[in-house]
């Protein structure tokens, strides 16, 4: 695993730096080289351009038609796709160009919004644990540890039954399940951190825990946090599918990809394309973010810092 | 890298070899969604469930295809009045060899109407004389009208010349049980092979719960030579992609075929509808889940716009192409007793719902409904709970009333799709406004569909209660008279239709796959169990 | 730390709406009378009590819904379904997954190298139950090579072990290449190369440890992985496995069935993660027992 910042890259570049008097480059922040690397991956810069794609079809595709994803008139229904309804229409008449799109809107708001608490949730444990030390990271990392032991979804569909189906209630069982990997990894960045000079400077300097937290730590591990995030949506977003799939999924009429998938198998052999569509947008989804975090994960390593 | 690539090759081969290998099936083997839940025939009474008990337990009568023959009565006769029947069982043995005795149906009628811990299927066997007094502990025992005359002759004696008892004795809730040993056995008591005693066409040998029921030939059968296959077995296949496609490779005979799968399947080969006699409404309880929705529920006006908004013909075509748009509640294709359908002459269709959707009337009596109510508008009313079971195409159902709804009133329906448990707990115990309910014929009669609608039965939680109703149904099946007796169960449903909060919607149709070149001998009955095949041979 | 667990997932069952004996004609009788038989009637921390003592004894309890069944029995005869199920699907993935990860490290660019980056990147990005009809369809219903489902013969075990598998496989491949690809110019490989090693022989004993530490890392939470894709393709195959006891006892809110299957999971799991840093240890020369 990459450690950005530790010890060793830092004597490698000073090492470097040692060659040359002047500077042979324009500085570059850590985020500007980022950047600029990132673009020069072929890959990555493809699954972005197809996320923006994905991303611009679930916000403008339903205003494209002038059907929406829930009234639906049953003299149509079951169509094919034709010039009027792009991708056909489903059982109620339905036009599911707008379906999809508006359940693309659903699954991407779970996916970031999940994938957003979980990461506040996970760097404020993370960090206070790894920060403080002592009781509260012994408290801390036996609770990320108990629930680590326990399955996952298990627990995700334990509180789904609880709470009952919906947008809300299900952004709360993945973020109340989902912040451990992140707590781990912002705690193992915080420890090696803790050391650094530039924090017992501030510390010395008498810069209170919170700042020293926020100002000198959390954007340091950013890097680390950001390849994090990227990762923890598609597991998010696939969750719901799972959910949706074994029937704790979003509130009728709202709708989702998950949801769709799910429709779609039933009707497998009768109406393929219902399961074929949201699928592919399920499938690209993922398959766009691991490509844009892994290309993240490469250009956010200071090791591969030229 | 070469090795793997050499070892999964080998793997591949291997499988292939084992899979060309495998054997032509010598038995015969049915599949379904969901698993029996028991043998004991007092526990449940679904199609699967009934199937299966089917195939170790036997009736007095055997229904094969609509036919009576006799089963474990070797003959019978019938009083003048139609009120009593009197059977001569044959010389029949359980697989324990003790033999079938009269005695043994009695006690297994009593055990029936007496026991707490099983599922209320009691109400089937009211027709008896003193069933319901018993079963509300007003009589004891003695007093049923069941008697055995000697260890061979059974007589029963009914409150009524009910026309539809021969059906009754052929299906599974009156079939003998073994009370010795289900005292014995408790709960466990048709669980498992060695807790279980067959009398049927075959055995019990193995039940992997979650898997598979594997039955064998019972040698020991009254009618053992007509049993022409040694091995049948009920597989549980939960998927219904899964159960077609293992139709279409020959490894499941026959199968029923979930709603969603219908569409894929018509074409092929081996395709057939079923009446199931099935209809389905939107239930509305009369409480609601607040005093203000409750008001709202039984206005009459508020009722009828909420049923003019729904189109039933398209709908049916759109999701259900198999089944009818209904607007009554008996089901019209059911036997009226006078040798015809009971829609021949006691149709409701359109008369107190309509099969086509009138937005514009159904504007009109929502609007009365909302002056006589106090609201302004549709939309100003509170937000009604629709609750349905889970799964994709209930949800769509749901869909469809809730989005008909807000468009022509604005309306708002929320809709909770609840776990089976929880759904049925809504339902009895709960408050709840609107649910989406079924109810499948126990025989074919009509008095089937309307007695569910008695308060005192159980199964009506709408909260209505019809005292009249109630008279009417009960007086109607006193009279010997068919005529009379369908013209009073035709007022009956009309008060209902206009009374009761309950809006109907289709009577279903279903459909399984069973290739006839392949197999021959299977019965099919529109009461559960659909499927009867144990007199069915493989070609 | 599992008390705590149990514990937890006690309560929380508990909170659970609806009655898992609420069925379309129970009598009121019955309801009361059930009750009782399990012990429901009484006040929630007894209950918790009574079940803490009966699991100290081992014992799950009686599931509310499959008449005469107990919790134990439906673990005894259905884990080693899922088990034989999970075993043969991470094999399958190690096996095949090491070697595409390796051969392609040293094939770089070339076309079977193209082909795992992407099934590697093709496998995290399909649903199982999605591959599982996939190759249901074509396996067995197009090319009649293969059944259906059921997993009663070993050719009834390849199509779920492959559906299960391909995601693993995937995640090891993609692994198994980068950590090949690094080690692959290491100094002690051109060390063992010029003493004449045979290629095999570096491959093997210098270079696959390398390429296998990641990879033991993985497989804890591939555990975790393998257990809930049971629950899907255990249903599209028709296998009387755990997972599919799991999902129909979450809708039948068979709560001895869900308690006793998430304390067995969680237990499980917690076993599979120790065995999983023993593992590590064997693997890894530099990390020591002490």
């Amino acid at each position: 695993m990459t450690q950005p910042g530790t010890e060793l890259d830092f004597t490698h570049v000073g090492a470097r730096e040692g060659e040359a008097d002047s500077i042979k480059r324009p500085s570059l922040g850590y985020f500007q080289d980022a950047r600029r690397r990132f673009k020069a991956n072929g890959a990555a810069m493809a699954g972005l351009a197809v996320l923006a794609l994905l991303a611009a079809l679930s916000l403008a595709g339903p205003l494209a038609v002038p059907y929406n994803h829930e009234d639906g008139d049953l003299l149509i229904a079951n169509r094919g796709p034709d010039s009027e309804h792009w991708f056909g229409t489903d059982d109620l008449g339905r036009d599911y160009w707008a379906r999809i799109w508006v359940g693309g809107r659903v699954s991407m708001a779970i996916g970031i919004l999940a994938a957003l608490l979980q990461g506040c949730v996970g760097i404020l444990m993370g960090s206070l644990s790894g920060f403080l030390g002592g009781k509260v990271d012994l408290v801390v990392m036996k609770l990320v540890d108990f629930l680590m032991a326990f399955p996952y979804l298990v627990w995700v569909t334990l509180l789904m039954l609880v709470t009952g189906a919906g947008l809300v209630p299900m952004i709360l069982a993945l973020t109340l399940t989902g912040w451990l990997t992140m707590a781990r990894i912002v705690r193992g960045q915080i420890l090696t951190l803790k050391h650094e000079d530039y924090v017992v400077a501030a510390e010395a300097m008498g810069a209170s825990a919170a700042r020293v937290i926020l100002k000198h730590m959390i954007p340091n591990t950013m890097g680390v946090i950001i390849v994090n995030l990227t990762f923890a949506i598609p597991a998010a977003i696939f969750s719901e599918a799972f959910l949706s799939f074994i029937g704790i999924g979003m509130r009728a009429p709202m709708t989702s990809w998950g949801l769709l998938v799910s429709m779609g198998m039933k009707q497998l052999y009768s109406y393929p394309l219902r399961l074929l569509i949201p699928c592919a947008c399920i499938s690209l989804t993922m398959l766009s973010l691991q490509i844009v975090g892994d290309g993240l994960r490469d250009a956010l390593d200071p090791k591969l810092r030229r | 890298m070469k090795r793997t690539v050499i070892a999964l090759a080998v793997v591949l081969l291997i499988g292939l070899a084992s899979a060309s290998a495998a054997p032509a099936p010598q038995k015969i083997v049915f599949a379904d969604v969901v698993e029996p839940i028991s043998l004991d025939p007092h526990i449940g009474n679904d199609n699967t469930t009934t199937t299966a008990i089917m195939m170790v337990n036997d009736g007095l009568l055997q229904n094969l295809g609509g036919k009576f023959v006799p089963g474990l009565a070797e003959s019978y006769t019938v009083s003048p009045d139609g009120a009593v029947y009197t059977f001569k069982l044959r010389d029949a043995k359980w697989s324990d060899g003790v033999p079938v005795t009269a005695q043994q149906f009695v006690d297994t009628y009593v055990r029936m109407l007496t026991r707490e811990d099983a599922m209320d299927l009691a109400y089937l066997i009211y027709p008896i004389k003193n069933a319901l007094p018993l079963k509300e502990k007003k009589v004891d025992a003695s007093k049923l009208g069941v008697r055995a005359v000697n260890a061979r002759t059974l007589e029963i004696t009914l409150e009524g010349p009910y026309p539809f008892m021969k059906a009754l004795f052929a299906s599974s809730p009156m079939f003998p049980i073994r009370v010795d040993l289900a005292e014995k056995y408790g709960k466990d008591y048709g669980n498992s092979p060695d807790k279980l005693v067959s009398c049927g066409a075959y055995l019990l040998k193995e039940w992997k719960h979650g898997d598979r029921l594997v039955f064998e030939k019972n040698p020991a059968y009254w009618n053992a030579k007509a049993i022409r296959t040694p091995n049948v077995e009920i597989l549980y296949i939960s998927d219904a992609n899964t159960l077609k496609n293992m139709y279409e490779t020959g490894e499941i005979h026959f199968c029923v075929l979930p709603a969603d799968i219908i569409p894929a399947m018509e074409k092929k080969e081996g395709f057939h509808y079923y009446n199931s006699g099935a209809v389905t409404f939107l239930c509305f309880s009369n409480k609601g889940t607040s005093p203000d929705r409750a008001k709202i529920i039984q206005n009459r006006n508020f009722m009828n716009a909420l049923s003019r908004a729904i189109d039933r013909a398209d709908f049916v075509k759109a999701l259900y192409p198999s089944n009818v748009p209904f607007t009554g509640v008996v089901n019209p294709s059911i036997n009226d007793q006078m040798g015809g359908k009971w829609s021949d002459n006691y149709s409701v269709a359109d008369k107190y719902h309509k099969e086509k959707a009138n937005i514009a009337e159904a504007q009109a009596f929502m609007k009365k409904a909302c002056q006589e109510l106090g609201y302004a508008s549709a939309d100003k009313m509170p937000v009604f709970e629709m609750i349905s079971t889970e799964g994709e195409l209930n949800r769509t159902v749901c869909e469809y009333f809730q989005n008909v709804w807000k468009k022509a009133f604005g309306l708002q329906v929320e809709i909770k799709q609840l776990a089976f448990a929880q759904y049925w707990d809504n339902f009895y115990g709960a408050p709840y406004d609107i649910a989406r309910s079924g109810w499948g014929p126990d025989y074919d009669d009509p008095f089937t569909y309307l007695d569910m609608w008695d308060s005192r039965g159980g199964w009506n939680k709408t909260g209505w209660v019809g005292e009249s109703y109630y008279k009417l149904i009960t007086e109607a099946n006193k009279q010997s008279s068919m005529k009379k007796r369908n013209d009073m169960f035709y007022q009956a449903e009309a008060i209902l239709l206009q009374e009761a909060p309950i809006i109907p919607v289709m009577a279903r149709r279903g459909a399984y796959m069973l290739n006839e070149k392949k197999i021959e001998g299977v019965y099919f009955n529109i009461f559960a169990p659909n499927l009867d095949f144990r007199f069915a041979k493989l070609k | 730390m599992l008390l705590a667990l149990i514990t937890i997932s006690f309560f929380v069952i508990k909170l659970i709406p609806g009655n898992p004996f609420a069925s379309e004609r129970m009598q009121p009788g019955a309801k009361k009378a059930i009750y009782a038989y399990y012990g429901l009637d009484k006040p929630v921390y007894e209950q918790y009590y009574l079940y803490l003592k009966n699991l100290l004894r081992g014992d799950l309890g009686v599931s509310y819904k499959i008449r005469s069944v107990t919790v134990n029995e439906v673990i005894a005869k259905s884990f080693p379904y899922s088990l034989d199920l999970g075993l043969r699907a991470i094999v399958a993935a190690v096996a095949a997954g090491l070697g595409l990860g390796i051969v392609s490290a040293y094939r770089r660019g070339r076309a079977l190298d193209t082909f795992t980056m992407i099934l590697a990147t093709v496998g995290t990005a399909v649903p199982s139950f999605l591959v599982g009809f996939f190759i249901q369809y074509l396996f067995a219903v197009k090319l009649r090579w293969l059944p259906v489902a059921q997993y009663t013969s070993f050719a009834h075990t390849i199509l779920p072990s492959f559906a299960l598998s391909l995601g693993m496989l995937a995640t090891i491949a993609k692994y198994a290449r980068a950590s090949m690809i690094e080690v692959i110019y290491a100094d002690y490989v051109k060390t063992a190369d010029a003493k004449g090693l045979s290629k095999m022989r570096i491959v093997l004993h210098h270079q696959l440890r390398n390429a296998l530490l990641p990879i033991v890392t993985l497989l804890g939470p591939m555990v975790a992985m393998v257990l809930t894709g049971t629950f899907v393709v255990e249903n599209v195959f028709a296998i009387p496995g755990l997972g599919r006891y799991y999902v129909t006892s979450i809708t039948n809110l068979d709560y001895t069935m869900i308690m006793g299957l998430t304390i067995f999971f969680a237990g499980f799991l917690v076993v599979m993660n120790l065995l999983v840093d023993v593992v590590y240890v064997l693997v890894d020369p530099r990390i020591k027992l002490s």
